[in-house]
């Protein structure tokens, strides 16, 4: 084997100082190789050494602090940011991964209250990434105000509910903000709306249904109810599509159809209360 | 296909993307306690968790974002991911390296939002970084040269490079954290070092060292 093809095997090892026996003959008798071998093993050793600026410790003691709170559930958990990260945000332009942390941090509050109750797991998707906008700032802060609401409650058949108040004030920031939003703004509260209404009310609407607490007629009418304003909400998205500029037409159809398959899904719900399941495929 | 003495020949098996970083058992230990405290419920566990590879994770996506507050918000958003999803986390596998493709995820993520709206993620000015181990005092010139040239490495080989030189993983984790094959994993830290070596090979081995055995340093 020559020096090139010794040195690339050297290279190419987990750990350089652990040279397997087929190599160790050839380097015996190779000085070149020898000090190639101690080269790279002094590489290893920087690497593991490279000094990085420390993380700041009271950002880390705040998240922990937070994330060890005590409570039923965890809610939204803020991502804590530096002193002066508010200006640094709009000013530099950073507002997009902010927006972002607070629209994930909703996501995942949605997988982690549709999970905590044996739902399916959490989508893993990326976070709504949210254009800067001051409109949507605002969406965001209601959002999250509301899911603050979540952390007070525990039955499915209550979490339903306050998914289904995220849902119809998502549907009116909705309305505030379509004329004058970013095509590409209204385009991730497309994707949010369908999170907050897919992940989120119809999780907790199907927990409800098969593990609510409260007595089955009481469950049907609050399904009933939720059904009649998500219904509510695609009959708004619809009235939206038709009054917005064209190139905002294709976002606020996507929230309709979503609005329209998650009253599908809440109506297809109903006759499991009764104990009646639809066929695979109906 | 069929082979001479009528008995089929094996096609090669494709490249393994290694999805299984959930497969390699640990032994039972105080962090699998942890694991299962917080599944149940227990915050103070999870922080445990937290305070445990908070650096670490930290210190390898400083090395991805070259940002100290990027750096920051990732580790604390990869956090969050990994509470809202810990119920899902199957004991006995993998933790560290569950978590640190939960952490590249969102260094990925953060890219696309970058690339998306036009604003770069900022490098760090050079400024003092601190606790440096104590063995790099003497050679912080070094460690300044090797520090720079790994900045400028394409960050699909220094993700790998880092997570195998620095945080000690296994090609078949770094697989396993990056969503790559095990021999893509392989061939991202050879690369790496390859070029290193190439840039640096004046500065790693001061003359005096010359003909010191590579296995001990000595």
């Amino acid at each position: 084997m020559t020096c090139d093809a010794i040195q690339n095997r050297l290279l190419a090892l987990p750990d350089p100082r652990q040279v397997p026996d087929e190599l160790r003959g050839h380097l015996d008798g190779c000085l070149a190789c020898r000090a190639f071998l101690t080269r790279a093993v002094r590489l290893d050793k920087l690497l593991a050494a490279i000094p990085v600026p420390p993380s700041s410790e009271e950002t880390r003691a705040a998240f922990l602090d937070r994330v060890t709170e005590a409570g039923p559930v965890i809610k939204r958990i803020p991502v804590v940011r530096r002193r002066d990260s508010a200006t640094d945000l709009l000013e530099n332009g950073r507002w997009q991964y902010a927006a972002a942390g607070l629209a994930a941090a909703v996501l995942v509050a949605v997988g982690w209250l549709a999970f905590r109750d044996g739902g399916t797991p959490p989508s893993r998707n990326d976070p709504a990434t949210v254009a800067g906008h001051d409109l949507l700032k605002k969406t965001i802060g209601h959002v999250v105000t509301d899911e603050k609401a979540l952390a007070k409650v525990d039955k499915p058949e209550q979490r339903m509910q306050t998914w289904a108040d995220v849902t119809t004030d998502l549907r009116d920031e909705i309305g505030r903000v379509y004329r004058h939003a970013p095509k590409d703004d209204l385009k991730s509260l497309a994707e949010l709306f369908e999170k907050v209404a897919e992940h989120g009310l119809l999780q907790q609407a199907d927990l409800a249904v098969t593990r609510g607490q409260e007595p089955i007629a009481r469950r049907q009418e609050l399904l009933q109810k939720t059904i009649q304003r998500v219904s509510e909400v695609e009959t708004d998205l619809a009235a939206f599509v038709q009054s917005a500029p064209e190139d905002k037409k294709l976002a606020l159809r996507q929230i309709r159809e979503t609005a329209r398959k998650v009253r599908e899904g809440l109506t297809n719900l109903q006759p499991r209360l009764v104990g009646v399941w639809p066929a695979k495929g109906v | 296909m069929v082979g001479r003495e009528g008995c089929p020949t094996r096609t090669p098996d494709p490249p393994r993307l290694v999805p299984t970083e959930q497969d390699s058992l640990l032994p039972a230990g105080e962090e699998s306690d942890w694991i299962a405290a917080a599944q149940a419920g227990d915050r103070q566990a999870f922080g445990r968790l937290v305070e445990r590879y908070w650096d670490r994770l930290y210190r390898w996506l400083y090395h991805l974002t070259r940002d100290r507050h990027q750096a920051e918000d990732l580790v604390q958003e990869t956090f969050l991911k990994v509470l809202a999803a810990l119920d899902s986390f199957r004991p006995g596998s993998n933790f560290r390296a569950w978590l640190f493709r939960i952490g590249h995820n969102n260094f990925v993520n953060l890219k696309r939002a970058e690339r998306r709206t036009g604003h770069p993620l900022p490098e760090d000015v050079a400024g003092s970084p601190v606790a440096a181990p104590p063995e790099a005092a003497a050679n912080r010139e070094a460690l300044r040269v090797v520090a720079k040239a790994v900045a400028e490495l394409p960050v699909e080989f220094r993700s790998a490079l880092i997570l195998r030189a620095d945080e000690g993983l296994s090609f078949r984790e770094v697989a396993a954290v990056l969503r790559i094959t095990e021999e893509t994993a392989r061939w991202r830290v050879f690369k790496a070092r390859q070029k290193l070596m190439k840039v640096l090979a004046p500065e790693l081995l001061p003359p005096a060292k010359a003909e010191a055995d590579p296995e001990t340093g000595t």
